[in-house]
């Protein structure tokens, strides 16, 4: 039943020992920010759809699973997973474990890339100062328990006026666990663009179909004075792959951020987005697509805010839904008082593929300031009938029609891909996701 | 080519085909003229297999094969087309994209091999000049953008491209300046000939200036009453349909 978790600490013990590292440092090694996490993870509370913000995705599955230790010789071959024609500086993570072997860097050494665990003393300091700017720990116990033990993650720093001219392809594997055990991660990110920097970082998230997974991640993001930062997500979790991920980005004067998420599947996936509008002139466009079937679970949580005067949101996300599956979209526009000349607008739009398919959209706007411009919306609607009918009459079978619509209504999204490799992956992507399933 | 048999077919349970029956030859252009809810556009659609409509008696043949337990695709690789009276709006579907697809999707249910990238864009070229086609609307999605005529060219467009052996144009006349129906009626001249038939639906007389029929079908409350020449449409153009009401009653 829903919302009927015993809220026992042994439950929320061993929950939170699925991330906690077997050796960990003493109080000495401990950051002030793990100790703090530590603290806040305390007092953290595990969530249950009587908490408005879990509503309709419930964690259950997670809290009470049996979980599993990875394998430490199991071997993954990464060529099927790259982005065809993608000239990128590539890292591989295997459940969240940074492996070097299968990466490949080479970026000018004022740049920072590296995995966590290969920081050079440069950028460990860099990290300590950075890491915790934005994200607070206690935000839930997701963060909480990120902030106290994630190990793993990747730093990319950009100083100013520097350019990354290949993007950045981070990988991310998973297998190992079962059937019936999940197997944990956890990753910790740090995006840093300073002033006048560009940088474009594609992520691609596989399970690959061995067992379930659960990945914990925390993005931080700041993007300086006149710099972009793009960033294409792909959650390709399958049945089994379950993701909590939580992205912070401040944005500053004149700046630009770009976030895509694309998830094709998941056990569970939950995605929360806050973007911080902070310079004037600064915009954020935030792009989702997701397509599911069978039992999979997709929740984006979004929140933009205009903290400042003449700034500009767009934010599209789309989705296609089939069988069994539930889509969740909250969205969230908050202008703050002093936010004169926002341009904010929001749209959620929904395919059903079956009556046995749920949407549950909320879009949302909190405006404390007068002289704007916001519109917002959702739908959610089946294929359309009539071209269904228009494309048959010419010839065009009812699986493929159906397939022609669907790229259709994704491609809205995926037309915003500024990498060609990038968008014909993602429009592969969408043209397979169900040609085989409706 | 065509051979319907005491048809009757309806929407919702009312019934809108009360026993229509009609044959057409190969060469022939028929036109069917009537009133408004006489049932001409529910003709069109069930021959083209729309699903919203139950055929509750009566038979289809097309080149001798029964077409009634077809599904749409099927007919239009058969060589059934459709000028759609509303052609629908598609948006994110190209044109090129739509137009390769149905062709290649036809061209695969008779057996032949798809056509080429480029032989597909000369053949595009071609039969664009047929209807006078802006350059630009082929770029755009599917219909998404065009004007009332562009939208009927472009119907006129697709049968140019995929040669059917029976077209049916459905209130295609309908809302088209003098320029548009000029331009939509020389083509299907153009593209007439002994081997296909036309079907042409329409409200008013003037279409058939351009478009000669052969036959000329008065329908009223769900079948043909009347069949004449094409002095027959000109008679109803100046009378009306009230008097051939009369002489049915």
């Amino acid at each position: 039943m829903a919302g009927t978790i015993i809220q026992s600490d042994s439950l929320k013990d061993t929950f939170v020992s699925r991330f906690r590292p077997i050796k960990l440092n003493g109080n000495g090694h401990r950051t002030p920010l793990q100790l703090k996490a530590e603290k806040a993870l305390a007092e953290a509370k595990l969530p249950t759809k009587k908490w408005e913000e879990w509503k309709y995705t419930s964690l259950r599955n997670l809290f009470e699973g049996d979980f599993t230790l990875p394998s430490p010789t199991e071997q993954v071959d990464i060529s099927s997973h790259l982005i065809d024609g993608l000239d990128a500086h590539i890292m591989v993570f295997h459940n969240g474990v940074y492996t070097s072997e299968l990466s490949s860097l080479g970026i000018q050494p004022s740049v920072f890339v590296s995995a966590l665990s290969e920081l050079s003393t440069d950028e460990k300091a860099f990290y300590k100062a950075h890491s915790g700017s934005f994200l607070s720990v206690d935000k839930n116990i997701f963060s909480a328990v990120n902030a106290a033990y994630a190990k793993e993650g990747t730093l990319i720093h950009l100083p100013k006026s520097a350019l990354v001219e290949k993007p950045i392809f981070v990988l991310h594997l998973f297998s190992g666990g079962s059937e019936k055990a999940y197997l944990a991660s956890q990753n910790r990110n740090l995006i840093w663009v300073d002033p006048n920097a560009e940088v474009h970082i594609i992520e691609k998230y596989v399970n690959l179909g061995t067992g379930k997974t659960l990945h914990n991640q925390t993005t931080e993001i700041f993007v300086g004075n006149d710099a972009r930062c793009t960033l294409t997500r792909f959650q390709e979790g399958a049945h089994l792959g379950s993701t909590v991920e939580q992205t912070q980005a401040h944005v500053g004067r004149n700046a630009s951020f770009t976030i895509s998420t694309y998830t094709f599947g998941g056990e569970l996936v939950r995605n929360n987005l806050e973007v911080f509008l902070d310079g004037e002139h600064s915009e954020a466009h935030l792009f989702g697509a997701y397509m599911i079937d069978g039992f999979q679970h997709v929740d984006n949580h979004t929140q933009v805010h205009h903290t400042v005067p003449n700034c500009y949101s767009n934010e599209l996300y789309k989705g296609i839904i089939h069988e069994k599956a539930t889509a969740v979209f909250n969205g969230r526009i908050n202008v703050y008082k002093d936010a004169q000349k926002t341009n904010a607008f929001q749209s959620n739009r929904n395919i059903l593929l079956s009556p046995t398919a749920n949407i549950f959209t909320k879009p949302q706007l909190e405006i404390y300031a007068d002289d704007v411009k916001c519109s917002h919306g959702a739908t959610t609607g089946q294929i359309d009938k009539d071209a269904m009918f228009y494309l048959k009459a010419r010839g065009i079978n009812d699986l493929e029609a159906r397939m022609l619509l669907i790229q259709a209504f994704i491609g809205e999204v995926s037309e915003n891909l500024s990498q060609d490799a990038v968008q014909a992956y993602a429009n592969d992507r969408i043209a397979s996701r169900f040609s085989s399933s409706t | 080519m065509l051979s319907i048999k005491n048809l009757h077919a309806s929407i919702e349970d009312k019934e809108i085909l009360k026993g229509f029956t009609l044959d057409i030859n190969p060469g022939e252009v028929h036109a069917i003229m009537g009133p408004n809810g006489s049932g001409k556009s529910t003709l069109a659609s069930v021959l083209a297999g729309k699903e919203d409509y139950e055929v509750s008696a009566g038979e289809v043949l097309f080149e001798g094969n029964d077409i009634l337990e077809l599904d749409p695709h099927e007919r239009a690789g058969e060589g059934i087309f459709l000028a759609f009276q509303y052609p629908v709006e598609i948006p994110g579907v190209s044109m090129v994209n739509f137009l390769r697809t149905s062709l290649n999707s036809i061209r695969e249910y008779r057996g032949e091999e798809p056509v080429s990238a480029g032989a597909f864009l000369k053949l595009m070229k071609e039969k664009k000049e047929i209807v006078e086609l802006d350059q630009q609307l082929t770029k755009r999605s599917v219909n998404v953008g065009f004007s009332g005529g562009e939208k009927k060219r472009n119907e006129i467009f697709q049968m140019a491209m995929l040669e059917p052996k029976l077209a049916i144009l459905d209130e295609t006349d309908s809302g088209l300046d003098i320029d548009a129906l000029r331009i939509v009626s020389e083509a299907v001249n153009k593209l007439r000939n002994e081997n296909n038939s036309f079907l042409v639906i329409t409200h008013y007389q003037r279409l058939l200036t351009y478009i000669v029929p052969d036959v000329v079908h008065v329908m009223v409350d769900g079948r043909i009453v009347k069949s004449g020449g094409k002095e027959l449409a000109l008679e109803l153009e100046e009378k009306g349909y009230d008097w051939i009401k009369a002489e049915v009653v």
